[in-house]
């Protein structure tokens, strides 16, 4: 049988650095196969050059034996690839039948909408997919496993030969995920070819029948799923092997304990988490998007409600209903995106970083205009805050000092336990590595800190214990000695999910 | 105000930069500018402007419209805004003239702006309760309370008669400087402070500023809203009170496009409809620009109906150099990212 889809030598480079080394990879019709590597192994680029976005710096791309060369991801379409990512392209307003067909409507005469043959083909299809919605429900009453499921309805519907799946299950529950493998079966039977594209192992050696491991931008292996374990592929991803030591459940490093964390469970996205923080101690965080770390951090915070379980500050039980009440419990977060959820735009540095503060909590009183000023000077002197004046706008700030006012109002809360989302993102290298020494001086000074982060080496170079999430649990919590990049990325990406399993 | 939270920039002298530093001085002294323009212009163009008799009555209108402007301002600031002003305007008035008739003066007064607030926070409450958005809300609101004033009164007028202190609201003069402006001084004193000096007002800045972070920030959002609300609900029953004690007869029509001119001289004098700070001190300036306009257009005989036009024409103008500050503004963000 030939590949529907075959890519040779396709290089990129993204001024001057390069994303992919020519790397080769066949599709060949009803197989799934399985992409995987770390962050930046060049998974995301070769998805963006078959799907049309980007075009390769040299290589070919065959489709059924024809060298093809995308202008755009209208061309790739029509060639006959979709590809389905974490963002939706639905349009919520309009009915899952209507969606299905959207940008291709059969017509009749008239340039009519054929409206019984819309009906007719969504039928059919959805039929196909085992999918028990209705074709007129509007997709905005849809969940997002539903959705997902519209989106492959769509593609399956257009007759594509080949969908490219970018992490389809991150946001998915279980059930949700056992149907999509239901119908990625489905597919197989049509003679789609599906690329899938995952971070979780234990998925990929449900549904794959080979598997390609990128690192660094070149193409390590491609073989069949049979024929490696999982520890093989861990071994190919981090381009090493990886101790077999027994991982030890870390204790807590402080001699007080601040907070204290059992059973928690957030619906949809975490259950039975279990740790404890203690006072001088930095807990890392790890975990994949999809993996609950994020619910779990702002969960702490009273975003997010949970189900089950007790979170305990100094032995007392909290309600961390909303934020106020974690910050009257002690606790204060660093927000994931400080964009969206931290800086008040409009306000001063002075203004952005003292809100928190005890003394402008409460509206009724003037605001104490020496004591804000004594409390900026002490954390600009703290934290090296770099503002020409108190006064000045705070998006005038570059992103690192603008961090540092965020970091800043999480202190003058006078809070002790601090959750630390993403500290660094966006800001510079050597504003990064301030952060970082400044996140070890707190902890010395006796604050317990929750630092939760995507960038493995920056959770390496703070942590004394690091926990690693992966799936909505608690999959291996790191003594300092054990807190590797290399077993960190292992644990998140599955590797304690399989060896759990028989 | 503004100018001075968010001057003394870091010195880059690109041209975007000295675009947003000039769109910027617009903002706050652009309107004040185009008052001395258009005083100059009226004084010079349209006999018997510039005379004691007609800059007192110029300055009694710009009252009026101005103490509704600070509340609206505030509203503005925390991403809010307040249609019902006109309709409240014209219940509390009504309710002051009949309460007028079996009580005296100050409880009138003070009835009056209770029910300025009640209604102010009835607005409040469906926005921060039942998450309505203002412009739903107040809409209807605006409605409603217009649908009641019409009611009590039967259509007819109210007299206010035989109450000369009632009067001295609006005629009275302390040191030659009308009371009306006196009222317009003591209520900008009081939301100044208010939305500068207290952890309230700077709440509220960053409710309009960004709402997740003042979520994930723990203010209280919907205490800060419904208070907010029942505030410009306050300033609404003040002006209605000083309307009422100016002309002496009021019905349910009263206050007819008054929301237009709050949400406009609050624009003009340099709030911007997105919300994040507020400028009173333009409002206030705003409020003088548009009553010397009209007062000046008086004189020269001008028809009354061009007010609408003129009036939305220098809101859009105001709203699009708003709009031009923010694209520069977010422009000069990204390139440093």
């Amino acid at each position: 049988m030939d590949p529907v889809l075959r890519v040779t030598h396709i290089s990129k480079q993204f001024s001057g650095v390069q994303a992919l080394k020519e790397v080769d990879l066949d599709l060949f019709p009803g197989e799934v196969h399985a992409l995987m590597g770390e962050n930046g192994a060049g998974k995301s680029t070769l998805i963006n050059i078959i799907s049309g976005l980007i075009r390769p710096t040299s290589g070919t791309i065959e489709l059924r034996g024809e060298r093809v060369q995308f202008q755009g991801a209208l061309d790739a379409k029509r060639a006959g690839i979709s590809t389905i990512t974490q963002e939706f392209n639905l349009v919520p307003q309009l009915s899952v039948a209507e969606n299905i067909f959207l940008g291709r409507e059969p017509t009749g005469p008239g340039g009519l909408i054929d409206w019984k043959r819309v009906r007719e083909q969504a039928a059919a299809t959805l039929t196909e997919l085992g999918l028990d919605v209705s074709m007129n429900q509007r997709v905005e009453y849809l969940d997002v496993g539903d959705r997902q499921l519209i989106e492959i309805a769509k593609a399956l519907s257009a007759e594509f030969g080949v969908i490219m799946m970018d992490e389809p299950t991150a946001a998915l529950n279980g059930a949700e995920v056992d149907r999509l493998f239901q119908i990625i079966a489905t597919l197989k039977q049509r003679g789609v070819a599906v690329l899938y594209v995952s971070h979780r192992l234990n998925e990929v050696f449900r549904i794959a029948d080979r598997i390609t491991v990128f690192r660094d931008g070149s193409r390590v292996n491609t073989c069949p799923i049979s024929s490696v374990s999982a520890d093989d592929v861990v071994t190919m991803m981090l381009g090493r092997e990886l101790a077999k030591a027994p991982l030890m459940q870390g204790e807590a490093t402080g001699k007080r304990e601040a907070l204290s964390v059992r059973g928690l469970a957030i619906p949809g996205a975490a259950h039975d988490i279990s740790f404890d923080l203690s006072y001088g101690e930095v807990l890392g965080c790890a975990g994949l998007i999809g993996s609950g770390r994020f619910e779990l951090t702002r969960a702490l915070f009273g975003l997010e409600s949970r189900s089950a379980g007790t979170v305990a500050v100094r032995g007392e039980p909290v309600g961390l209903h909303n934020p106020r009440e974690a910050i009257r419990a002690g606790i204060s977060m660093l927000a994931e995106d400080r964009k969206s959820e931290g800086i008040f735009p409009d306000l001063a540095v002075l203004e952005n970083l003292v809100v928190n503060a005890p003394g402008a909590r409460s509206g009724w009183r003037f605001i104490d205009g020496r004591r804000e000023r004594h409390e900026y000077e002490e954390m600009r002197g703290t934290l090296s805050i770099r503002a020409q004046s108190p006064r000045q706008s705070i998006v005038k700030l570059s992103g690192g000092n603008q961090q540092k006012v965020m970091l800043g109002r999480a202190l003058v809360s006078g809070s002790r336990i601090l959750v630390l989302n993403e500290p660094t993102r966006g800001v510079d290298v050597g504003t990064k590595m301030e952060i970082h020494a400044l996140i070890r001086r707190l902890a010395q000074d006796g604050y317990a800190i929750l630092v939760s982060s995507s960038d493995v080496p920056e959770l390496v170079a703070v942590s004394d214990r690091c926990l690693v999430m992966s799936a909505g649990r608690i999959v291996g919590i790191l003594a300092k000695a054990q807190i590797t990049e290399a077993q960190i990325t292992a644990l998140a990406i599955g590797r304690g999910l399989m060896e759990a399993r028989p | 105000m503004n100018a001075a939270s968010s001057s003394g920039g870091e010195g880059r002298r690109s041209g975007a930069a000295s675009s947003v530093r000039f769109l910027q001085y617009f903002e706050s002294f652009g309107v004040l500018l185009l008052l001395v323009l258009v005083v100059l212009v009226a004084s010079t163009v349209a006999r018997g402007f510039f005379t004691y008799t007609n800059i007192t009555n110029t300055i009694i209108i710009a009252s009026i419209t101005a103490v509704t402007g600070f509340g609206m301002t505030f509203a503005i600031a925390m991403g809010g805004f307040d249609l019902s002003v006109g309709s409240v305007q014209a219940l509390t008035a009504i309710a002051s003239a009949m309460l007028l008739e079996v009580t005296s003066v100050p409880l009138a007064i003070l009835g009056a702006l209770v029910l300025g607030v009640a209604l102010g926070a009835l607005n409040g409450t469906l926005v921060s309760r039942l998450r309505m958005p203002a412009f739903v809300a107040t809409f209807g609101m605006m409605s409603i309370v217009r649908g009641v004033a019409l009611l009590v009164t039967r259509g007819q007028s109210v007299m206010i008669t035989g109450r000369p202190g009632y009067a001295a609201l609006n005629n009275g003069k302390v040191l030659a400087v009308p009371v009306p402006f006196i009222i317009v001084l003591v209520v900008f004193a009081f939301l100044y402070v208010l939305l500068r000096h207290t952890p309230f007002g700077r709440h509220a800045c960053a409710i309009g500023g960004n709402r997740r972070a003042a979520i994930a920030t723990g203010i209280h959002i919907e205490t800060t809203t419904v208070l907010v609300f029942a505030l410009v609900g306050l300033t609404a029953a003040v002006s209605g009170v000083m309307l009422s004690s100016q002309l002496l007869i009021v019905d349910g029509t009263l206050g007819t496009g008054f929301e237009l001119q709050t949400i406009a001289i609050s624009v003009l004098g340099g709030t911007s409809l997105a919300g994040g700070s507020g400028n009173l001190l333009g409002t206030l300036i705003a409020s003088l620009l548009l009553a010397t306009i009209s007062s000046a257009l008086n004189i020269l005989k001008v028809e009354a109906f061009y007010q609408y036009l003129y009036l939305g024409l220098l809101l859009v103008l105001a709203l699009y150099l708003d709009t031009l500050r923010r694209t520069f503004i977010a422009n000069s963000i990204l390139r440093r990212r």
